[in-house]
């Protein structure tokens, strides 16, 4: 029998959990614009599938359950044109390189090991979950300021408020931030 | 803003802050490190400070934009309205 345990505010799931999702599908198709497109998908596949959700997991493990059948999909789908994308695929314009298929270079070129890449992906979603636990307008603006890298005028202009106001918000965002890390990853 | 060579631990710790985003003046910075010069509190603040910067490079954290967010809501509106 069901029983409305949980309720589902949708209008809420970009602001709340858009971020989480896209720094998860990025770190594993490491493309932005699928990983933007994937998001997207999620959000409607979650819509449809509304009334399977039990609120047995949160919403936020809900949806990456989604996220990784469309991640898997997506795997999927770029498997089965590889045949078509070998015959376009062009060569490293690097001469020392001459000969690599560009598919054998899609791994990172950065001297980081297997282990590090992995912490940093963690790292990255802890950062994340953190960020969550700040107020939206808080996270929002010091998202701009810190990840986007925006100017302090452009955000003080698309959100009418002062510098001062900013560096403000900026300050707790950035205690919330540290003692939020402090407890869930340097202690585990 | 009056230049001062001493400064109360809030504009240090605002300091800090600006300087993790690279936007100190030369005069801020001097303020700022004779401060740390005696005050211990602060010296901490902007350790940790510095070490959450580093957090956000080495953690490969992304995020979308507001014009990026405002789609998928528009999108996620329709498919609800549709549905």
């Amino acid at each position: 029998m069901e029983s409305p345990k949980h309720k589902i505010d949708t209008t809420q799931w970009v602001d709340r959990y858009a971020d989480y999702l896209f720094n998860y599908a990025i770190t594993r198709v490491n493309d932005s614009y699928v990983a933007e497109e994937l998001v997207q998908e999620t959000f409607v596949a979650g819509l449809k599938a509304m009334k399977n959700f039990k609120g047995e997991a949160t919403e936020r493990t809900w949806l990456i359950s989604i996220l990784k059948r469309k991640i898997i999909d997506q795997y999927q789908k770029a498997n089965s044109k590889k045949g078509q994308a070998e015959v376009r695929m062009d060569y490293s314009t690097s001469s020392d390189r001459e000969g690599d298929w560009l598919e054998e270079q899609v791994e990172d070129s950065t001297t980081m090991n297997a282990e590090s890449r992995l912490e940093n992906k963690e790292l990255g979603l802890a950062i994340e979950i953190c960020l969550e636990k700040l107020p939206v307008k808080q996270a929002e603006i010091f998202k701009q300021k810190t990840i986007l890298e925006q100017e302090t005028d452009t955000i003080c202009k698309e959100h009418d408020i002062t510098a001062s106001n900013l560096w403000v918000i900026i300050h707790r965002a950035r205690v919330q931030l540290m003692k939020c890390l402090e407890d869930d990853w340097f202690k585990n | 803003m009056k230049n001062k060579l001493f400064i109360s631990c809030e504009e240090a710790a605002h300091r800090i802050d600006k300087a993790q985003y690279g936007e100190t003046t030369f005069w801020e910075k001097l303020s700022f490190n004779f401060h740390n010069l005696y005050c211990s509190h602060c010296k901490v603040y902007a350790a940790i400070n510095k070490r959450l910067t580093l957090l956000f490079k080495s953690g490969d954290v992304h995020c979308l934009t507001r014009e990026q967010k405002s789609k998928m809501k528009e999108k996620l509106a329709d498919t609800a309205s549709s549905s």
